[in-house]
């Protein structure tokens, strides 16, 4: 399956898919026009990429705001993966946030509550 | 996971289940049916209640940067003061609604000397000055005044609701807090004093015209001498 590489804008995020490596990462704000043209492809790719081969999967995400549908998209991805680790695939979630915006990290706990996969929130500075 | 339960449609199912004949082939396969249904419905209402925590979230963050942006656009920087517009801005919306009987005043300030005090302690020995006499202003005048900085070392103040008379007694309060309290300034402290022109808006003036009085009065304040109020002529 063809990696995603789509470039930031003000209200979306970047986000690169790697899947020889097993990694997705977004990085940036979302708050699309249109949340469902975004993350489409993306919620396509980390299921095809579930429902082959065995390598884990693992989510870099450096997200700051997110709107109320983005909030909903990465719900659904989480909940994907939930499944994918409750049939015994590796996967695992770090979610990286500047500890002068402990905001971000509390956002982060409130995503993590459902997963009984590891997710780590990580401060990391810049 | 109750909270599938607490639907009354499927809490009639799960009854007639229960009434039904076990010897039913299709018993087993309703009631696991039933059990997961219930299952989907509380997982759908976590997701739900935490979908809508989560935005509440993101919403305060939201209004919180509002409000910080809010505060850098209308507030000086160095002193936290109002800045030059935001404090015109009030100016023109207090004074568009006086009527003939209100009472309206305001100040110009300006601090005595201070390039003297610039160029004899530094420029940071300055900024600690301009904070020092904002602080006084700001806590020597009533809640209901506002104090603006309005460039440089000169501030305005807006006294509504108060007469010329009223607004000597408060500047006066203010003039001797500022001239009696010195700034603390790497381990000694600098003298400050302040200039004050005060007028009271009249009815039918043009408030441009007030402050061109509080103005005038204030340089004359300067020139008999600095640490003193002047009150503008009639217009």
């Amino acid at each position: 399956m063809q990696d995603l590489t789509i470039a930031p804008t003000q209200s979306t995020p970047a986000i690169r898919t790697d899947f020889a490596a097993g990694r997705l990462e977004l990085r940036g704000d979302s708050y699309p026009e249109n949340t469902y043209e975004l993350f489409e492809p993306l919620f396509l790719w980390v299921k095809h990429y579930l429902a082959s081969g065995e390598q884990p999967l693992r989510l870099d995400l450096y997200l700051l705001y997110l709107n109320t549908s983005s909030v909903k998209a990465m719900m659904d991805i989480f909940d994907l993966l939930e499944s994918a680790h409750r049939k015994g695939r590796g996967v695992s979630v770090y979610w990286f946030y500047d500890p002068q915006n402990e905001r971000v990290a509390e956002m982060a706990e409130e995503f993590k509550e459902d997963c009984s996969f590891p997710f780590l929130i990580e401060p990391q500075a810049g | 996971m109750n909270h599938g339960r607490d639907e009354p449609l499927l809490g009639e199912i799960e009854a007639l289940l229960q009434q039904g004949d076990e010897s039913n082939p299709l018993h087993a396969p309703l009631q696991r049916l039933l059990a997961h249904h219930i299952e989907q419905l509380a997982k759908l209402d976590r997701q739900f209640q935490r979908l809508v925590r989560v935005s509440d979230r993101y919403q305060n963050m939201l209004q919180e940067a509002n409000q910080a942006l809010h505060q850098a656009s209308t507030h000086d920087l160095l002193t936290g003061l109002a800045n030059r517009r935001h404090v015109m801005e009030r100016l023109v919306a207090q004074t568009a609604r006086l009527g003939a009987a209100d009472a309206y005043c305001v100040a110009m300030v300006d601090i005595d000397r201070f390039k003297h005090i610039n160029d004899s302690h530094g420029h940071l020995a300055g900024d600690s000055v301009l904070q020092g006499v904002s602080a006084r202003l700001k806590g020597l005048m009533r809640t209901t005044d506002l104090c603006g900085r309005w460039g440089g070392e000169e501030f305005l103040l807006l006294l509504p609701g108060s007469t010329i008379g009223d607004a000597l007694h408060s500047l006066e309060r203010v003039r001797s807090g500022i001239a009696e309290t010195p700034i603390p300034w790497a381990g000694g402290e600098i003298a400050v004093t302040a200039s004050f022109g005060a007028a009271q808006w009249q009815h039918g003036e043009a408030i441009s015209q007030t402050l061109k009085r509080a103005d005038d009065a204030l340089l004359r304040a300067k020139r008999q001498g600095r640490n003193r109020i002047e009150q503008g002529d009639d217009s």
